[in-house]
C-alpha cells in the first residue's frame, strides 16, 4: 500500500515586480561580455578547453586561460531554451518552466544532522536523505528535491546513493549538486534513464537535473564542467551557480560581484551550448559579502537585499530560467532563519523566478534538523498566498451579506460563512490551541508533523525492474569507484 | 494616507514572529503605504517585549533597502579591479576592496559576538542592544516650561478621574 502525493502548490504570483532598467541590465550584461572578452575564464579541464577552442574562443592550453569574444558568446547563448520541462517520476508532479510559476526546492548537500530520535549533533547519512525526500513528497510546497545532506556512510559513491535515496522516496523531480566527475554522472544518467523508462522519455521529460557552482573568482572546475557536459549531452538540465563574495572572491561592491559572478556563470552555460546546442540550462547567483572581521561568507547583508532578485533578471536577460538561491545562514529554527526565507522567496517570486532552493537547512546550508523542512513549508505558503493576489469577485467581496447583516450584527451563523471560511488557509503550525490556554510553539509543531509524515506517508514505489536496475547500477558504481 | 501594519500574532519572538513582519514589511512598502506601525509587539499587539522592537528595527531597514534603486556605475562594477586581479586569484589586497569594504552594511544582530568573544544568538544581540540603548540613549528633552505644563494637565486629569470614581462608587 502506499499514500497519494499531493498535488504540487507552486507559487503563481498575480503581480510582478522589476528591479532592474532596460540599461541597467545592458551594463551588465556589457561588463560580463568584457570580463569574458579580456580577462577570461580558468577552465583546468583539456576536454572543455578543445570545445571552447573549437568554437571561436581564444584558448591558452598553458594558462588555460579562455577568453570568449562577444559575439560568440552571443551566439551560443542564442541556442539555450528559455522555456522546458523538469520531468518527474510520475508526470502529474513534472515542472513546467514557462514563466507562470515558481517551484521550490529543499536545501541540498548539508553534512550534519540533528538526529530525530536522539536529538543529537552527528554526520548525515543515506537514510537521512532518504527521510527527508519522503518528507518532501508529502509536502506540496517543495516541487523538487534537492538531496538535503550527503549520504557519508558510502565514500566516492556517496552521490549516486543520494539520488537511489531519492528516488526511493519521492515522485518528484530530483536535482543534484554533488555529482563531480564525468564517470558517476554517467552513472547517475543510467539511473536517470531507468526512472525516465527510455532515453527520449529522458529527453523529454528528465526526472534529474544538476547545479553546479563556479570557483570565484572567474574559474571553473574540470570534475564539475566535465560532469556538467555529460549531462548536457544526455539532455538533461544542468544549472551553474556563483557565490562569489564581495570583498574577498570579488571586487568590494555589489555591482562588481554580481559583474564576476555573472560572467562565471554565463561562461558555464556557454560550454554547454557550444558543446550542445539547445542543452537545457540554467543560472543561479547566490551571491555573498566577506564579514570584516571573521572572512567568512555572508549572504544576509542589507546590500545584498536585491542582488538576489537582481540575479533572477540577469536569468531572464541571458534567456534561460533561474534557479534562485533563498536559504538561510541561521544556527537554529528562529528569527533568523524566517527573515531570510520569507523576504527573498517573495522577492524572487514578484520577480518571475521559475525555480528556487534553500528550504530546510540551517548553518548556511549544512544542518538538517527535524522541524526546518516542515518550518520553511509554512513560509513558502505564506508568500505563496501573499503572492497570489487577492480575490474581490462578488462572491469573495459578500456585498449582499454586508448588507444583511448591518451593523454592529455578527456573522457567526450566516450561511455565507460557513462555506467561506473553509477556504480560508489556516496553517497546520500557528495558532494550534495549547492545554491550559495560549498557543503552542510552532517549533514543537513541525518536529510532531515531520515525525508523523516518516510514519504515515508512502510515496508510490519503484517498480521491482526499477529497484533492481538502481541496484546493479549502484553495485557496479560501488565497485569500480568506490 | 494609509497605514499598514507588520504586528506578529505569536507570543514569543521567533520564527513566527520574522516570518509575520518580513513579508508584511515588504508588501506594505510595495504597496505604497505612507505609514507603518505596530512595531515592537508581540501576541496581537497585546504584549510588549524590550527586544522586538529591535527586531522590528531590522526588519524595517532591510525593507527600506530592498525598495531603494539599485544604482550603480562604473566605479561599483570596477571592471579596472576585476582586470587586474585575473581569475583564480582574490581581492583582498586591493586598494579598492580596503575602501570599500566598510561600505557593506552588516546587521547589528547577526553574527555578533558577545564580551566572551562567543557568537551571540539574534535575540541575545537584540537584547544586548536594548540594554544599550536603555542605559545610554538620551533623547533631547522637554523645554521645563513644558514639563511642567504637562505635570499640571496629568494632576488635573489624575483628579478628575478620581472624583468621578467616588461619585460612581
Amino acid at each position: 500500500m502506499h499514500s497519494e502525493t499531493s498535488d504540487l502548490e507552486p507559487i503563481v504570483p498575480k503581480y510582478h515586480l522589476r528591479i532592474l532598467s532596460d540599461e541597467q541590465l545592458e551594463d551588465l550584461k556589457s561588463a560580463t561580455l568584457q570580463i569574458l572578452d579580456e580577462v577570461g575564464i580558468h577552465c583546468p579541464s583539456e576536454k572543455a578547453l578543445d570545445i571552447y577552442a573549437g568554437s571561436g574562443a581564444r584558448v591558452d592550453h598553458d594558462t588555460q586561460i579562455v577568453k570568449i569574444p562577444p559575439e560568440v558568446v552571443l551566439d551560443a547563448m542564442s541556442h539555450a531554451p528559455r522555456f522546458y520541462t523538469m520531468g518527474a517520476r510520475k508526470e502529474a508532479f513534472d515542472l513546467n518552466l514557462d514563466g507562470t510559476s515558481l517551484y521550490c526546492a529543499t536545501d541540498g548537500c548539508g553534512t550534519e544532522t540533528i538526529d530525530f530520535e536522539t536529538g543529537k549533533r552527528r554526520y548525515s547519512t543515506k537514510d537521512d536523505c532518504g527521510k527527508m525526500a519522503l518528507v518532501s513528497d508529502y509536502l506540496p510546497s517543495i516541487g523538487f528535491y534537492w538531496p538535503m545532506v550527503s549520504a557519508q556512510d558510502y565514500g566516492n559513491t556517496a552521490p549516486l546513493h543520494e539520488l537511489d535515496a531519492s528516488f526511493t522516496n519521492t515522485v518528484k523531480h530530483v536535482q543534484s549538486e554533488t555529482l563531480m566527475g564525468e564517470e558517476i554522472a554517467h552513472y547517475a544518467i543510467e539511473m536517470a534513464k531507468v526512472i525516465a523508462g527510455d532515453d527520449a522519455t529522458m529527453r523529454q521529460r528528465p526526472p534529474l537535473s544538476s547545479l553546479i557552482c563556479t570557483i570565484a573568482p572567474l574559474a571553473q572546475d574540470k570534475e564539475g564542467m566535465e560532469s556538467a557536459l555529460a549531462f548536457a549531452e544526455a539532455g538533461l538540465p544542468v544549472g551553474f551557480m556563483s557565490m562569489a563574495t564581495g570583498g574577498s572572491t570579488a571586487p568590494a561592491t555589489i555591482a562588481g560581484t554580481v559583474a564576476v559572478a555573472d560572467a562565471e556563470i554565463v561562461a558555464a552555460m556557454v560550454l554547454m551550448q557550444m558543446a550542445h546546442p539547445g542543452a537545457p540550462t540554467y543560472h543561479s547567483l547566490m551571491p555573498g559579502v566577506m564579514h570584516p572581521r571573521t572572512g567568512a561568507f555572508v549572504g544576509h547583508s542589507r546590500d545584498l537585499a536585491l542582488a538576489f532578485v537582481v540575479g533572477v533578471e540577469l536569468a531572464h536577460m541571458w534567456g534561460v530560467p533561474t534557479l534562485a538561491a533563498t536559504g538561510t545562514e541561521a544556527e537554529t529554527s528562529g528569527w533568523e532563519s524566517a527573515l531570510g526565507i520569507a523576504s527573498n522567496l517573495l522577492l524572487c517570486a514578484l520577480c518571475g523566478a521559475e525555480t528556487a532552493s534553500g528550504l530546510g537547512l540551517r548553518e548556511t546550508c549544512t544542518l538538517l534538523t527535524p522541524e526546518g523542512l516542515a518550518l520553511d513549508s509554512e513560509i513558502y505558503h505564506a508568500v505563496r498566498v501573499e503572492a497570489a493576489g487577492l480575490d474581490t469577485s462578488s462572491e469573495e467581496l459578500a456585498l449582499d451579506v454586508i448588507k444583511d447583516i448591518g451593523p454592529r450584527g455578527h456573522y457567526l451563523s450566516h450561511k455565507h460563512t460557513r462555506s467561506a471560511i473553509r477556504k480560508l488557509h489556516f496553517s497546520e503550525l500557528l495558532d494550534q490551541p495549547k492545554e491550559g490556554g495560549g498557543f503552542r510553539d510552532p517549533i514543537e509543531v513541525a518536529y510532531e508533523k515531520t515525525k508523523w509524515i516518516l510514519d504515515n506517508h508512502r510515496p508510490e514505489p519503484l517498480s521491482d525492474v526499477q529497484r533492481a536496475e538502481l541496484n546493479r547500477i549502484l553495485q557496479a558504481a560501488d565497485r569500480e569507484l568506490g | 494616507m494609509t497605514q499598514g501594519h507588520h504586528r506578529s500574532r505569536y507570543l514569543l519572538q521567533g520564527w513566527q514572529s520574522a516570518g509575520d513582519a518580513g513579508l508584511g514589511t515588504a508588501l506594505i512598502q510595495l504597496c505604497g503605504a505612507e505609514v507603518c506601525g505596530y512595531l515592537g509587539m508581540l501576541d496581537g499587539s497585546m504584549l510588549q517585549i524590550p527586544e522586538q522592537l529591535i527586531f522590528d528595527h531590522e526588519l524595517c531597514v532591510d525593507a527600506y533597502d530592498y525598495f531603494q534603486n539599485f544604482e550603480f556605475d562604473e566605479h561599483d562594477m570596477a571592471l579596472d579591479v576585476i582586470k587586474e586581479v585575473r581569475p583564480k586569484s582574490h581581492f583582498l589586497r586591493q586598494k579598492h576592496t580596503r575602501k570599500h569594504i566598510r561600505d557593506f552594511r552588516l546587521s547589528s544582530l547577526l553574527r555578533m559576538k558577545g564580551p566572551d568573544g562567543e557568537l551571540l544568538t539574534p535575540e541575545a544581540a537584540a537584547l544586548e542592544e536594548f540594554k544599550r540603548l536603555d542605559a545610554s540613549h538620551r533623547p533631547e528633552p522637554l523645554p521645563e516650561e513644558a514639563i511642567t505644563e504637562l505635570d499640571r494637565i496629568l494632576v488635573a486629569a489624575e483628579r478628575e478621574a478620581e472624583s468621578l470614581i467616588v461619585k460612581e462608587g
